[in-house]
């Protein structure tokens, strides 16, 4: 199992195009970058344990995950968006983004991935940030984990 | 008439896209209705008419499995195709999915063709009948 950081970032950043064309109808138009998540973002995280413990963190804009619900669900976005919608897009992102990450890892590691849910915190600066830019403002992935 | 289908996961998210790629795939399939878990579908398929069955497996309370087990061995019920839709795609897991009976896999995130392609192995006769001729056989 390849678990050095260009392979982990490489099957990251497939694993957050890999849900945004399928499901969210999104592609991006520029490579993904490093950087932290602008200030006041939503965060949620989906932990997973097994052959890898750790979580996938995903944060963005709240408007930015209504936007996408636009594109998911037809939700209409011409109003602001209700908190629980933002909340319920940004966790199912998180779960396929982490669905679609540990796949990549099978069959050599076994992981189960546990319910995302929001973190109250404001998203922690730093550089382990992957920032991926969307038509209307960007995406923030972080990915940490340690081998059992 | 448009297969019903049941659309089992416990994410509304999740239940929404899904409702919107059938509805969106034309007049074949039908949301005719949806459960947050195992339990909540035994009741809703003891209750009405369905053609078809898409479960999530994790979900609390009744698992995605265990409603497939309990279809299989309900006489009423086992000839209602289940099929599969989750994150969780290790191989050992799919393989006993299918040896238990699940008529199909779909892995998350799916694009809409995939779907598609998969409730097309299950009802296959549909379209050729539909279209009035053998250029689907």
């Amino acid at each position: 199992m390849d678990l050095t950081n260009s392979t982990v970032r490489m099957h990251c950043e497939a694993a957050a195009l890999e849900t945004l064309e399928t499901m969210f109808f999104e592609i991006p138009e520029e490579p993904p970058s490093v950087g932290p998540p602008v200030a006041g973002a939503l965060w949620v995280e989906a932990p997973f344990h097994g052959s890898l413990e750790g979580s996938i963190c995903v944060a963005s804009p709240k408007s930015q995950f209504a936007d996408l619900a636009e594109a998911f669900l037809g939700w209409e976005t011409s109003r602001p968006p209700a908190k629980d919608r933002a909340v319920l897009i940004a966790c199912e992102f998180a779960n396929m983004l982490a669905g679609s990450f540990v796949s990549r890892y099978r069959p050599h590691a076994r992981l189960t991935i546990e319910q995302p849910a929001a973190v109250s915190a404001q998203p922690e600066p730093g550089t382990d940030w992957l920032s991926i830019p969307l038509a209307d403002g960007a995406l923030w992935i972080r990915l940490r984990f340690e081998e059992k | 008439m448009p297969k019903r289908v049941l659309i089992v996961d416990d994410s509304p998210v999740m239940r929404a896209f899904v409702r919107r790629v059938l509805e969106a795939g034309g007049e074949e399939y039908v949301c005719a209705g949806e459960a947050g878990d195992g339990r909540a579908a035994l009741e809703k398929l003891g209750a009405e008419t369905f053609d078809l069955v898409l479960s999530d497996i994790h979900m609390p309370g009744m698992d995605g499995e265990e409603l497939l087990r309990r279809v299989r061995m309900d006489s009423a019920l086992r000839a209602i195709p289940v099929v599969m839709v989750s994150t969780d795609s290790t191989e050992h897991r799919v393989g006993r999915l299918m040896e238990m009976g699940a008529a199909g896999y779909v892995r998350k995130p799916f694009r809409p063709e995939r779907l598609a392609e998969v409730l097309e192995r299950i009802f296959p006769g549909d379209r050729a009948e539909e279209k009035g001729g053998s250029e689907w056989i």
